[in-house]
């Protein structure tokens, strides 16, 4: 068991003195400068509040599709499962699949509520 | 790799660069006032030069910007020379554009290859572009203008013995953008299942060879300078090469360009109608709005191969940047919109 305030939380609280005390006391011509480092903090702290979740999901899915990963662990199976799927893909094998759009799709707006959730909610215009 | 600040590598090069200009100025001397780098360019950098001449046509006060390749940077786009003469050329066809004044091949001045133009008055800031009280007045106007600038560029046609050196591609300009892309991607090393779906949709649904033109490949919001009154100038001119007309109306209507107007289709500063109507007016071709649609699919794929490209230079240990590093996550919101406009019912071709 980690400790608290964990890494999250830890990192929640830094971008907060960022953007609301320290900012302030930048120059304007530094400001981009404070935004991307904001943004890099939250996409972090998105990441360690997730973690692994939905990881197994998109094993079983794309084994499904696929057959089973050459390896075992997770890191390794979702590499050689999508490296099949994307070769697949490429070869005109999966033309048009619901399936697979299905899957690329639940797969990109995960990874989106990571690095851009705001942009994840404008969604479907 | 560690390089010197900015500031204390021109304050190396003043001398010689002062040389430089007196001789093409005609000046009896020159004398640099202020030399101020502008943040942005991942490729280049750009200097805001202002220098005092006396004697000669150009005397008195001179600003310009000093435009040479970054120190790190990426052999992926033109030659400074290569620019140079595209911003000749764009000038000759009556393209709005900063004016080329002089091009240093000479790599004893400043170490590498550098041009100057004139500098252009205004901003070209994407996300201030796009705002109702943002600069540049009428965004009508602006889009319509926009359209009839870019039917200026697409009038340049080859063969053309100054742009010799543009690529011309094989067969289809968009089967040569989809095997470009997919070898960018097999260099990654890293699988992108996404990227692969939109790229296999784009070789299926890919139009037949046409009309060749100069393709500009970064004309958008954020690429053009404005100010209170409108256009000032169109501006990075480092991806052109021959390609289909089309393909620079869907990279400037594409949803990533619109800084968050998703709902104004001509680069989140106006509806489309006004910039097709610039264009059609000026360049006498028709719009042909399923070929635009196409072609923004692509921008964003392309859009993504860049950023991942990005991405890679700061992964890769050679360019550690928050800048690059951010721009690597940029793919997944590409990604997503992608798969949005190629879902299994727009799999038409057989």
């Amino acid at each position: 068991m980690r400790d608290r305030p964990d890494g999250a939380e830890l990192l929640r609280q830094a971008r907060s003195v960022l953007l609301d005390e320290l900012a302030g006391a930048l120059p304007e011509s530094r400001r981009y400068d404070v935004l991307m480092v904001a943004s890099a903090m939250a996409i972090a702290a998105r990441e360690l509040e997730t973690g692994e979740a939905g990881r197994e999901a998109e094993r079983t899915a794309l084994e499904a599709l696929l057959g089973p990963a050459s390896a075992e662990d997770i890191e390794g199976a979702l590499g050689d499962l999508n490296r099949r799927l994307a070769a697949e893909i490429r070869a005109g094998k999966l033309d048009g699949d619901p399936r697979v759009h299905d899957i690329l799709d639940r797969d990109a707006a995960a990874r989106l509520a990571l690095s851009n959730p705001k942009r994840l909610a404008r969604g479907r215009i | 790799m560690s390089v010197a600040p900015a500031e204390a590598r021109l304050a190396a090069f003043k001398e010689a660069l002062e040389g430089f200009l007196a001789d093409k100025a005609e000046a009896e001397t020159i004398a640099i006032e202020d030399a101020r780098p502008l943040s942005g360019g991942a490729i280049q950098e750009n200097w805001l030069i202002d220098a005092v001449v006396t004697g000669g046509p150009w005397a008195g006060r001179q600003a310009l910007v000093l435009r040479t390749d970054a120190p790190s940077g990426v052999a992926v786009s033109l030659s400074r020379a290569e620019e140079f003469r595209l911003l000749q050329a764009a000038r000759a066809a009556g393209v709005t554009v900063p004016e080329p004044l002089w091009l240093c091949e000479d790599t004893g001045v400043l170490g590498r290859p550098f041009y100057l133009m004139r500098r252009l008055a205004g901003t070209a800031v994407g996300r201030r572009l796009v705002k109702d009280e943002g600069p540049a007045g009428d965004k009508t106007a602006l889009a319509e203008r926009l359209g009839e600038e870019l039917a200026k560029i697409h009038a340049i046609v080859p063969p053309r013995a100054d742009l010799g050196f543009l690529e011309m591609p094989e067969g289809s300009p968009a089967l040569h953008a989809i095997r470009r892309y997919r070898s960018h991607l097999d260099a990654l090393g890293r699988p992108r299942p996404a990227l692969e779906w939109g790229l296999r949709w784009c070789e299926r649904e890919a139009p037949a060879a046409g009309e060749i033109v100069l393709v500009h490949q970064d004309f958008r919001t954020g690429n053009y300078m404005v100010d209170e009154h409108g256009l000032t100038g169109i501006l990075d001119w480092e991806f052109c090469a021959w390609g289909e007309p089309m393909s620079d109306l869907g990279w400037f209507c594409a949803r990533c360009w619109r800084f968050g107007r998703d709902d104004r289709g001509a680069g989140g500063i106006a509806p489309r109608a006004p910039f097709y109507q610039g264009y059609e007016r000026a360049s006498g071709r028709r719009v042909d709005p399923q070929a635009v649609a196409y072609w923004e699919t692509v921008a964003h794929i392309r859009w993504a191969v860049i950023a991942l490209q990005q991405g890679e230079r700061h992964l890769s240990g050679g360019e550690a940047s928050l800048d690059l590093a951010l721009t690597g996550r940029i793919a997944a919101e590409l990604e997503h919109e992608i798969l949005r406009v190629t879902p299994p019912e727009r799999w038409t071709a057989a």
